[in-house]
């Protein structure tokens, strides 16, 4: 029986998809395993697993105000129903928009930039930095730019 | 067989009427296959289907010769890490193929660490595709190990004191 926080995962389907799955094959160094994962699509390839409840909380972007809404609405439904600890996120929009209802409901945010923002961070990054507990870029040059970000290395 | 795909999420028909049209005028010397998504235009030159089952996709990637794509991170990672040649197109947001240009930022980038190969016109296509024909990709070295260490320091903190821990003597 695990102790730890309860973390809630999540990407946008596709490649912010792909540089979570390859943090998640070294999810053993966390002291506990995630238990709920988020993806946009309905097809949340890869995400399936045992014990984990997975959602989709739909595509949207900046020219898509609507869809936003309709996620900004699935968000709060899962949050009020799983109450994440922690949410960890690769993003995009769609997760910086999760991500604000989740820390609306005390859940701790840890972002990282896509490996595809290489001279500045993402607008969904942007969005989420004032409340992300950890902000981590995949370019050195970001980092010392950009106070409070870290760079550890790449996910892809 | 060179692989033609523009990702899952988005059409990008300009990519896959350049190739057709590469194709039809005899540039290729290699037979093309294309999965086009949500795209509208139907290729005239080539084998195509809109989208292939996971698996399908993964066997397709494996047994190609090279990939020309989107600068999307999902097909740059698939290919590099697969060793497959990869020629990138940017999408363009003057054309409402994406919101912003950070693809094209990503391609030069990638480029200039040898991982990929990339074009921004048609006028750039022939020379791309005969340089495609003998590229070696260089390989990545990403650190998902110190990433992931770095966010389990991170969780450590907000782990629960061990059972018993606060527990006090009655």
């Amino acid at each position: 029986m695990s102790h730890g926080p309860k973390i809630c995962v999540g990407a946008s389907s596709g490649g912010h998809m792909t540089e979570l799955n390859a943090l998640l094959r070294h999810a053993n160094a966390w002291p506990a395993q995630p238990a709920v994962r988020v993806a946009t699509l309905g097809d949340v390839t890869g995400l399936g697993g045992d014990g984990v409840a997975s959602y989709a909380i739909g595509e949207c972007n900046r020219n898509t105000p609507l869809d936003a809404v309709r996620t900004l609405w699935r968000s709060l439904r899962i949050v009020l129903r799983e109450r994440p600890d922690v949410i960890v996120t690769t993003g995009s929009l769609p997760l910086a928009l999760f991500c604000l209802v989740g820390r609306l409901f005390g859940a701790r945010i840890v972002w990282i930039d896509s490996v595809s923002q290489i001279d500045e961070l993402s607008l969904s990054g942007r969005l989420v930095r004032p409340f992300a507990s950890q902000f981590f870029v995949q370019w050195p040059g970001l980092a010392e730019r950009f106070p409070g970000t870290r760079y550890e290395g790449e996910l892809v | 067989m060179i692989f033609l795909t523009v990702g899952s999420a988005l059409p990008f028909d300009r990519l896959v009427r350049m190739v057709d049209q590469a194709v039809g005028a005899g540039a290729l010397a290699e037979e093309v296959f294309a999965q086009i998504g949500a795209g509208t235009y139907q290729p005239r030159h080539m084998r195509w289907v809109r989208m292939l089952p996971a698996a399908e996709f993964a066997a397709t990637v494996d047994g190609c010769s090279a990939i020309i794509s989107h600068a999307g991170i999902g097909t740059i990672t698939t290919a590099v890490e697969n060793g497959k040649p990869l020629l990138v197109l940017p999408r363009n947001p003057a054309f409402g193929e994406l919101v912003d240009d950070h693809q094209t930022k990503t391609a030069r980038c990638f480029a200039e660490l040898g991982h990929l190969l990339t074009f921004e016109n048609e006028q750039e296509l022939t020379a791309r595709l005969a340089e495609l024909a003998t590229f070696v990709p260089v390989p990545r070295r990403p650190n998902v190990r110190g990433v992931a260490e770095a966010i389990g320091g991170f969780l450590d903190t907000l782990a629960d004191p061990p059972q018993g821990a606060e527990r006090r003597p009655c």
